[in-house]
């Protein structure tokens, strides 16, 4: 089997991920932060720990860390909890659903207005789109860090010194890059960075995270036990546990600290240096197949390249790629704007998405799967 | 014994680590419903003869700390 879907979610992964959620659930898995019996501390010793390797990674202090279960849950908090009512926000012409629906669901309830820049060009051409587009009552910017379409980048630490500028609440999806880019919430002056433990961080599926870049609070979206101030009616006015409500995923943050460590020990450049020239690799030898069209919104290369078979639909090649072992995914990537970009907004594209794990043979494997495919023009 | 009463348990467990690094034994405890009007809430234990270097370790390490009560 050759796996190629990692912008979907990493797999394989490290062998300490599961080895630590076996632990955790055999060994140490009481209730964090509810009692201060030994299962109950080692719990909450261990997820204070996956705090820290996070706050390390970016820039943060390890109170500011809130976990969530995936980035959609933290980017509807951080939208959510943080946004000004009546207000302006402003979001990029690439953003994923999980920005577009929770900002599409503030407009119709009538919570705020906004407008779309764009993300194409130069640097100073994107923050240009941006002013153009801010307004006086803005009071939030929510981006992604890398497309999930086609790794185009944006300009973070400028779009953040922008808000800050402004008084603006900056919000950064960082779906695709954390793991891969480096980032400081403090220096790129992010007010919330929102990230997956199930992507470039190589941890489980059912964690993810905000990282803020203050402790400045805002409202609530889940109220509930936190095992502490249980006489009072209301959630703790401090972080983290102000937007942690329930039981947290233990063994999946337990997992994912084991997977932060491990990651340390890799080096994130050297991944995104491996990925990247698998990715020119795959690049150069699609390019040369005249029924193959490789779409591209950027002249850098990145861990996730677009493309599509001439008469063949995205599904029926990822398919056709999955008979012959393969797992890429089609479609829309749930980024309907970003594949109107790319002028895929009909039938979509096919994704590949390369992992540290995958090998140059993956890629030349995937080629001939293609070639034989073309070759062959129906299902086998 | 004395105990330093901490927000949240998050806090309690930066707070024994804090001290760790100054080589002060201490122990996570729940705190007695006296000791918090609000509830629910976690301290650290530790020996009081460490006090004064347990103040200097909280404080170095930004650990926000209710009050230190003497047991």
């Amino acid at each position: 089997m050759i796996y190629l879907d990692n912008a979907a979610t990493t797999f394989p992964k490290p062998s300490c991920v599961a080895e630590e959620m076996t632990k955790c659930l055999k060994k140490y898995c009481g209730n964090p932060g509810r009692s201060s019996h030994k299962l109950s501390v080692a719990s909450s010793e261990k997820i204070y720990e996956a705090r820290v390797l996070l706050a390390e990674m970016f820039g943060a202090d390890a109170e500011n860390v809130v976990f969530t279960y995936n980035t959609t849950y933290a980017l509807n908090m951080a939208i959510k909890s943080n946004l000004r009512y009546s207000s302006h926000v402003l979001i990029s012409d690439i953003e994923h659903n999980s920005v577009i629906r929770p900002i599409a669901e503030c407009v119709k309830q009538r919570l705020c207005t906004y407008s779309v820049f764009e993300s194409g060009g130069s640097d100073d051409e994107i923050i240009k789109s941006i002013k153009k587009n801010m307004r006086n009552d803005t009071s939030m910017l929510v981006c992604t860090h890398v497309s999930n379409v086609g790794s185009r980048t944006l300009p973070i630490k400028k779009i953040g010194a922008l808000c800050k500028e402004r008084g603006i609440f900056f919000i950064v999806d960082g779906a695709q890059s954390a793991g891969i880019k480096s980032i400081s919430v403090k220096d790129m002056n992010i007010d919330a960075l929102c990230i997956p433990g199930h992507k470039g961080l190589y941890g489980p599926q059912g964690v993810g995270a905000i990282i803020y870049g203050s402790d400045k609070i805002g409202r609530t979206l889940i109220e509930g036990g936190t095992g502490i101030n249980s006489l009072e009616m209301t959630m703790p006015d401090f972080l983290p546990e102000r937007y942690e409500a329930g039981t947290l995923a233990t063994p999946c943050i337990a997992s994912l600290a084991e997977s932060l460590k491990w990651l340390k020990t890799v080096n994130t450049d050297k991944i995104r240096s491996h990925e990247e020239n698998l990715y020119t690799t795959l690049c150069d030898l699609l390019s040369e197949k005249d029924e193959i069209t490789v779409y591209k919104m950027n002249d850098y290369p990145g861990n996730t390249l677009m493309f599509n078979v001439k008469n063949l639909s995205s599904a029926t090649v990822a398919s056709e790629l999955d008979k012959r072992d393969i797992c890429v995914r089609s479609g829309f990537h749930c980024s309907p704007s970003a594949h109107k970009l790319l002028k895929t907004g009909d039938g979509g594209a096919v994704r590949v998405g390369i992992s540290v794990f995958n090998k140059p043979a993956d890629i030349y494997s995937l080629y001939e799967a293609l070639c034989d495919i073309i070759k062959n023009k129906r299902p086998r | 014994m004395c105990v330093a009463s901490l927000r949240s348990m998050t806090h309690a467990v930066k707070a024994k680590k804090a001290l760790a690094d100054f080589l002060i034994d201490s122990e996570i405890v729940k705190l007695e419903p006296y000791m918090t009007e609000k509830g629910c809430a976690y301290g650290i234990k530790f020996d009081c003869v460490n006090l004064y270097q347990a103040e200097d370790a909280l404080k170095q390490k930004s650990v926000k700390y209710t009050e230190i009560i003497r047991l």
